[in-house]
């Protein structure tokens, strides 16, 4: 109901703001509106001015093949995901002096906040919600991230 | 020098207007770390909502720029537990109505204040050219996740009041200044504090009442970013154009030159000024 209240908000704007097309991405929200009259599209980078990305010479990326990443290992079924519950900024640290809050190989239980999501200047600590070991950080400090993405893995305990 | 205090018996008045809030209660200390450290344990040991945690000095202060930097008994910084309960699409509504909240109390006593976005306090100099600001303060929010249900924040302020050009940070990304430099003249810091807690007061009021239309109706009449032409990086990239407003979860609204409309959310999205 949430997400119906939401795209008419956003179909509000487009009106008052006499817009003919609307993307929007969003914690639980991934929407493209668009006035059915034809809109003419710049290419991709034609606004603003593109700045040197790393993945720059993947040119396969811009015409929609994927490459499959054929030397990737088989996930670890016993491996349990912490994933982002929102879009946002992550940060390993309460600060940027401070100690991570966790390490590969930290143990952690369910109450052990394991990062901080930062959204709108609401700095949102994540827990971990499961116990178990940190195996695998799969997310650089002060990265973007959106939602349902993979932050860590861990190996859960032994009950 | 003299320095003045903020006065704890002055802030706290248990005989403002009925269902105060924020005002009612809290505490004042020489210096901490952190102010948001100290709120943080009152919130767990269970004080009321509302309640306030202000400190003369932080040793380490939050904020992503190295924390708020402020001389003793020359800012005010301060933090506010808030109760409230709102889901993570709605909470942005807590960084809007404390800027809003801030501004207002400083217009109220003389200041120009502005906001921009998301969360700095500023004045805007006239200046040849340019969108050019000085920030006097801000805004950051914390949200604790005490357990599955519940998850109350915690709002930090710092506010440049006394400080002259030479008590001010060099290096952060906006130039500082303060309501001293802003108006040529010393303020009353606990004054200010109270000038404070009661607009947090009443606009906290309005957004536990599920008026959060209200918050962001003022939020964009303060902003100095309407129609105002900025660059952003997003993602990587840097776009140009012009900022037509803010959507009720607070992302910017920017017509980019090209003709496209786009929604920024913070985080993703910096303005480059």
């Amino acid at each position: 109901m949430e997400a119906v209240e939401r795209i008419r908000e956003l179909i509000q704007i487009m009106a008052d703001h006499d817009l003919a097309e609307l993307e929007v991405e969003e914690a639980d929200l991934r929407v493209k509106i668009r006035k059915s009259l034809p809109v003419q599209y710049p290419p991709p980078g034609a606004y603003g001015h593109e700045l040197p990305r790393p993945q720059a010479h993947y040119p396969a990326l811009e015409s929609g093949t994927q490459p499959e990443d054929e030397d990737a290992p088989a996930p670890d079924e016993n491996l349990v995901e912490i994933t982002s519950p929102m879009v946002g900024t992550f940060y390993r640290s309460s600060n940027p002096g401070s100690d991570a809050y966790v390490s590969v190989g930290s143990e952690v239980d369910k109450d052990t906040v394991v990062c901080i999501i930062e959204a709108m200047k609401v700095m949102n600590e994540i827990k971990a919600e499961v116990s178990g070991t940190i195996v695998e950080i799969l997310v650089q400090d002060t990265e973007p991230v959106e939602y349902g993405e993979v932050l860590f893995l861990v190996e859960p305990a032994e009950d | 020098m003299s320095m003045d205090r903020i006065e704890a018996h002055e802030v706290f008045r248990r005989t403002g207007p009925q269902g105060t809030l924020i005002g009612a209660h809290g505490e004042v200390h020489e210096a901490v770390p952190s102010t948001m450290d100290v709120a943080r344990e009152r919130l767990l040991q269970g004080v009321p909502d509302g309640y306030a945690v202000i400190a003369e000095h932080q040793t380490a202060g939050r904020g992503r720029d190295g924390g708020w930097d402020c001389p003793p008994g020359l800012g005010l910084l301060m933090s506010i537990v808030l109760q409230i309960r709102l889901s993570r699409s709605e909470q942005s509504q807590v960084t809007m109505m404390g800027a809003v909240a801030a501004a207002e109390a400083l217009v109220s006593l003389g200041v120009p204040a502005r906001i921009k976005w998301p969360n700095d306090v500023v004045t805007v100099p006239r200046a040849a050219g340019g969108l050019h600001v000085e920030k006097l303060g801000g805004v950051l929010v914390e949200r604790v996740q005490v357990d599955d249900a519940a998850a109350p924040f915690l709002m930090g302020m710092g506010l440049n009041v006394n400080q002259d050009r030479g008590d001010l940070p060099a290096g952060p990304r906006l130039p500082a200044t303060s309501m001293r430099l802003a108006r040529g003249r010393r303020f009353d810091r606990t004054r200010v504090c109270r000038a404070v807690l009661g607009e947090l007061d009443r606009w906290y009021h309005r957004l536990r009442m599920g008026q959060p239309e209200r918050i962001m109706a003022r939020w964009r009449a303060l902003s100095c970013l309407r129609n105002r032409r900025v660059r952003v990086s997003n993602d990587g990239r840097l776009l140009c154009g012009i900022v037509l407003g803010l959507s009720s979860r607070g992302e910017l609204i920017l017509r980019a030159d090209t003709g496209q409309r786009l929604v920024l959310q913070e985080g993703r999205s910096r303005l480059v000024l």
